[in-house]
């Protein structure tokens, strides 16, 4: 028979699946931040935070409640190349794919864009926009001023998201949304609500507060080193309640365990 | 599936450490509690010490006022060091002269018969502890106590010194003036005894000052 523990541990696959997403005090907050500003004539909105604090769910979020209102459009990978990034705009301007062995005319692209001003508004959310190149960037920039393309970056709380600031977006108007590591609380309210929506009511009732100040502690309030950790935690407990389930309690998380989760992630150093 | 043997094995590592860290943060604890209790402790003894001290002058003053014991004991009189001393210029006690020729206080003392006294002249570890605090922390107890104590060995130059030193801290304690006062006259500076204390009795209106000044200038 399956351990439950290998259902549970899956609850933590680290995903941006739209099925996953779970509404806390501040990624509520966060949405409604980012759906007000979409409606303001903005030209650029800025998304930023460190790696693993719910940017690219709250996208896919967005992305999903609004695409029968607008045209929003989610780019999840950034474009290999200005080439392709291009194409993928092209179709969406024009709902067409472009002809085999062409390419796009920047500046007619640009003309184009101006002609859509007051007639369409686009919507582009582009997540992961630290991987893109300078250039590529100032030609975003160049697309956003035609006011017919508004661009949602989301960028990582790197030294390349203050270059990105300075260097290409210093005079334009937009707004700047920072998401932040979760608090204690809302970790474990995220904890229980990920357990609680796949049915594990015992598991998530077997965390109690001390673990979830451990867990908070270890992981500094990141979902995605949360998601790893907890993984991690009913992996070890699959492992003992398939062959030594004499070691475990089943009703309450032991701290033995999160302890050598937290060892095997490198969490603490031995 | 993980290795889960290597794993607890460096959980059990990872815990030793940790009990390591909380078994030398409670060593460590106990050694500064300890520390902290030796020291109290011993304080509590000096201050016991010096406490015990104070009452048996107290007990001598009251020997010196009925005067029922006489021994023939030459006093041992020290050489005081003199030492520079800084004075404001409003305040009517001078210590330019308290440093007398300690002649005078001999003459005086060789040939007269002194009463008995408990303290014991040649002991002053306590005094000498009490004027080391008070160079480290000035204190007016500290300082009257040891103008008393000098007075009342018939030291009068290091008295008035005493006394001086308490009336720079407060110029208002009663006792101060009446000892700088007749410790002065006592080593023959009469004139500068009256000066002061008249002074004293036109700022105060003091009748133990009064009735001193009285004395004095008869």
């Amino acid at each position: 028979m399956k351990s439950r523990y290998n259902s549970a541990k899956n609850v933590f696959v680290d995903s941006v699946d739209i099925e996953d997403y779970i509404e806390l005090n501040t990624s509520i907050a966060a949405y409604k931040q980012l759906e007000y500003s979409i409606d303001k004539p903005l030209k650029m909105i800025l998304l930023f935070g460190k790696p693993g604090t719910g940017k690219s769910i709250l996208l896919t979020r967005i992305a999903d409640k609004l695409k029968y209102k607008k045209e929003i459009f989610y780019f999840d990978t950034p474009s290999i190349s200005e080439k392709e990034f291009f194409k993928k705009l092209f179709k969406i301007l024009t709902n067409k794919d472009l002809p085999k062995n062409t390419e796009v005319n920047f500046s007619t692209l640009v003309d184009f864009c101006k002609s859509l001003r007051g007639k369409r508004e686009i919507v582009i959310l582009l997540d992961e926009a630290q991987m893109y190149s300078v250039e590529m960037m100032e030609k975003i920039r160049l697309l956003s001023d035609t006011r017919a393309i508004k661009f949602i970056i989301s960028l990582h709380k790197t030294e390349d998201e203050d270059l990105v600031a300075k260097e290409h977006f210093q005079s334009r108007i937009w707004e700047v949304i920072e998401l932040k590591n979760a608090s204690r609380d809302d970790q474990a309210t995220y904890i229980h609500k990920k357990l609680l929506k796949k049915n594990f009511f015992e598991v998530a009732n077997s965390i109690k507060e001390k673990d979830m100040k451990l867990i908070h502690k270890l992981t500094k309030g990141n979902f995605r080193e949360c998601n790893k950790l907890m993984f991690t935690i009913f992996e070890i407990y699959e492992y003992y309640d398939e062959n030594e389930p004499k070691k475990i309690s089943y009703d309450k998380l032991s701290k033995r365990v999160i302890e050598m989760a937290a060892i095997k992630l490198g969490y603490i150093d031995v | 599936m993980y290795d889960i043997k290597s794993l607890e094995d460096n959980w059990n590592r990872y815990n030793k450490k940790k009990r390591r860290f909380w078994y030398l943060t409670i060593i460590s604890l106990l050694i500064l509690s300890a520390g902290t209790y030796f020291l109290y402790y011993e304080n509590l003894l000096l201050n016991k010490h010096i406490n015990t001290s104070d009452k048996i002058v107290k007990k001598s003053k009251d020997v010196n006022s009925t005067n029922d014991v006489s021994v023939g004991v030459k006093k041992v009189i020290k050489k005081v060091v003199a030492k520079p001393i800084e004075i404001s210029n409003d305040n009517p006690m001078d210590s330019s002269d308290i440093f007398v020729d300690e002649k005078i206080e001999e003459k005086k003392s060789v040939s007269k018969k002194i009463h008995f006294q408990i303290v014991d002249a040649d002991d002053p570890i306590a005094y000498k502890e009490v004027e080391h605090r008070f160079t480290v922390s000035p204190n007016i107890d500290d300082s009257i106590f040891l103008a008393n104590i000098y007075y009342n060995k018939k030291s009068y130059s290091k008295a008035a010194y005493w006394a001086l030193q308490t009336n720079k801290i407060d110029g208002s304690i009663e006792e101060s003036w009446l000892i700088f006062a007749d410790s002065k006259y006592k080593i023959g500076q009469k004139n500068e005894a009256i000066r002061v204390l008249s002074e004293y009795v036109n700022k105060s209106n003091s009748i133990k000052a009064k009735k001193l000044l009285i004395k004095l200038k008869q």
